[in-house]
Formats: structure tokens, sequence, C-alpha cells
């Protein structure tokens, strides 16, 4: 059995982070202990195989052309919320002139099928619903998630 | 050449100097790119979130504080989105890219014979397949020290934990990969 002493030591050693003092106790207990010896075997073969590889280069017009991209993807950014911003207003403008006329006109206008009728309560029913639980979802999650400590957006 | 310290490019990015905030990716797109690797395994996976961790990076500029790395902050911006990419393709069931793709051998030796050349690439082989099986903290602590040569000290930084919390994710995978060299 290897505790978790005898595995900070191996790492040390494995890492070459080992102080002298740390190296003579690491060696006395591999001397007591065969299975610390064997793990310290073990982890020395894994470090001789990870050690002969290496990243994988990409091409070379990769460089000439990341920070381009990354610019390119902050402009986009910029009009993508233009976009959606406009759009927004002019949704919200819209449903704010079309929404009580519609409504007016399927209470009002007796030739209206009762099934349209049904179908707006429900449509506006299962907005509403949505804009809640994406709400309350993004809410939670940011509330909640470990990878957004000290991000800022 | 460009020998403007870092502080000095997010100063100058700060106060609306793109120029100099492409300075600063330039300088650290390999950094990013290799450590979003890490994550991701797919280079074009690693490009494209490198870049993304860049722009919202750009657009967070004035967040930066220019007494600390810039790398260690836009490190925790990357290692979100690599995270959640990860947390995504798991819930879609798409296996993680073997590191194959993303890791190469070092110049072979032509001294080594052809057997032992074998038995060398059969290894590497069976460790690469590993590193896809760890988990994120295992991998990521192993990558870090293994392929991008950072210390303890660093690592710890990086992934904001305790030393000794470092050691043992390192202990863990690389017990794992021992014991997948250990298969027959």
């Amino acid at each position: 059995m290897i505790d978790d002493r005898a595995r900070v030591l191996l790492m040390a050693a494995i890492d070459d982070e080992l102080t002298p003092d740390d190296r003579r106790e690491l060696e006395a207990l591999a001397a007591r202990a065969p299975a610390v010896r064997e793990e310290w075997d073990r982890l020395t073969r894994v470090r001789s195989v990870t050690q002969t590889m290496t990243w994988r280069e990409p091409a070379v017009e990769t460089w000439d052309r990341y920070w381009g991209n990354v610019y390119n993807r902050t402009e986009r950014k910029v009009a993508w919320l233009l976009v959606l911003g406009g759009a927004l207003v002019l949704s919200g403008w819209a449903l704010w002139e079309a929404v009580p006329a519609w409504f007016s006109s399927i209470w009002e206008d007796e030739s209206m099928p009762v099934a349209v009728r049904i179908a707006t309560v429900t449509a506006l029913l299962g907005g509403l619903l949505l804009v809640v639980s994406v709400v309350r979802e993004q809410l939670t999650v940011k509330r909640a998630d470990p990878y957004d400590k000290g991000v800022t957006r | 050449m460009d020998t403007d310290s870092d502080a000095s490019l997010i100063l100058r990015a700060q106060s609306g100097d793109t120029e100099a905030f492409g300075l600063l990716v330039t300088r650290y797109m390999r950094q990013a790119y290799f450590s979003a690797l890490g994550f991701v395994g797919s280079r074009e996976d690693a490009l494209d979130l490198s870049q993304d961790a860049f722009a919202r990076a750009f657009h967070a500029r004035k967040a930066i504080d220019p007494d600390r790395p810039f790398f260690a902050w836009y490190y925790t911006i990357l290692r979100r989105l690599c995270l959640n990419w990860r947390r995504n393709r798991r819930t879609e069931r798409i296996r993680l890219d073997e590191a194959g793709p993303w890791l190469e051998s070092l110049a072979a030796t032509s001294a080594v014979a052809p057997d032992r050349l074998a038995e060398q690439n059969e290894a590497r082989r069976r460790v690469a397949h590993a590193l896809a099986q760890l988990s994120d903290d295992e991998r990521e602590a192993l990558v870090l020290k293994e392929f991008a040569g950072l210390k303890y000290r660093q690592i710890a930084e990086r992934m904001d934990c305790p030393l000794g919390t470092v050691m043992s994710r390192l202990y863990s995978a690389r017990h794992r990969l021992a014991r997948v060299l250990e298969e027959p």
C-alpha cells in the first residue's frame, strides 16, 4: 500500500522536483517497501514514454491567420449584438402593435374559429413559460457554474 | 520586434488600441492553442476555442489587471470554454478524439532497433489512447506538466487548486497510464 506521502514523493521524483532531503526519504521508503520501489519503476516507465511525445504542430499559415481570425470574431460579435439589439427592438414594437389588434380581433370577431382562439392562448402561455424557464436556468447555472469563477464576460 | 511588456500592451488595449491587443494575441497564441488542444484533442476545435477565448478576452479587456500575468487571466476563460465544450460532447455521447492526432513522437533516432521502435510506438499509442480516458482534472494536470512543461506551482495557479491536489491528480493520471502500459 502506498500512502499519500509516498505518492507526493514519487511524483516529485518523476518530475525532478525533489529536494535532497526528500530524495533520501523516498529512497529509504523504497528500500523498506518493495511496493514503493515497484511503483517508482512503473511511473518512471510512463514518464519515459510521455517524454518522447510532443504537440503536433499545425500548418504554418495557422499562426499567420490567427490574429486576423480573432479580430474578425471581435468585429462580428459587435455586429451580431447590433443586429440582435435592433431585431429585439423591432420585434418588441411589432408585438406591441400587433398583439392588441390580434387579441381584439379573435375575441370580437365571432367568425373566428374556437381552435384559433385556443391556439393563441396556448402559444402565449408556452412563450411565457419558455421565457421564465430560460431566465431561471441562466440564473441558476450562473450561480452554480464552478468554471465561471474569476471570469468577466 | 515585439518588446513591449504585457502590462503596457494591456493598458494600451484598454485605452482602445486594438493593435496592442493583437500583439498580446500573437505573443500567446501558441500557448493558447496548445492549451486548448490538451483539453479537446482536436486541432480545429482547439483553434476555434482558443480564438473565441481571445475574442471574449478582448471584449472583457477592461477587467484585466495589468499587474497580473495576462495568460493566467486568459487561461481561466479558455479553460471554462474547453470544459464546457467537453461537457457538451459528453452529453451528446460523442467520444473525445483520442490523443493520436494531436500528439506526435519526437524525432525517432535511427539507432533504435526496429523491434524496439515498434515497442515504443505501441507504448505511445496506448498512452495516447489512455489520455483520452482520463478525467478532465487528471488530463489537464498531466498535459500542463508533460506537454506544456510547467512546474507544480504554475499548474496549481492555472488549475486554481493546492499544490498537493496537483500532485495527487498527476499521480492518479500516471498510475492509470501505467496500468494501460502493463495490459497484455
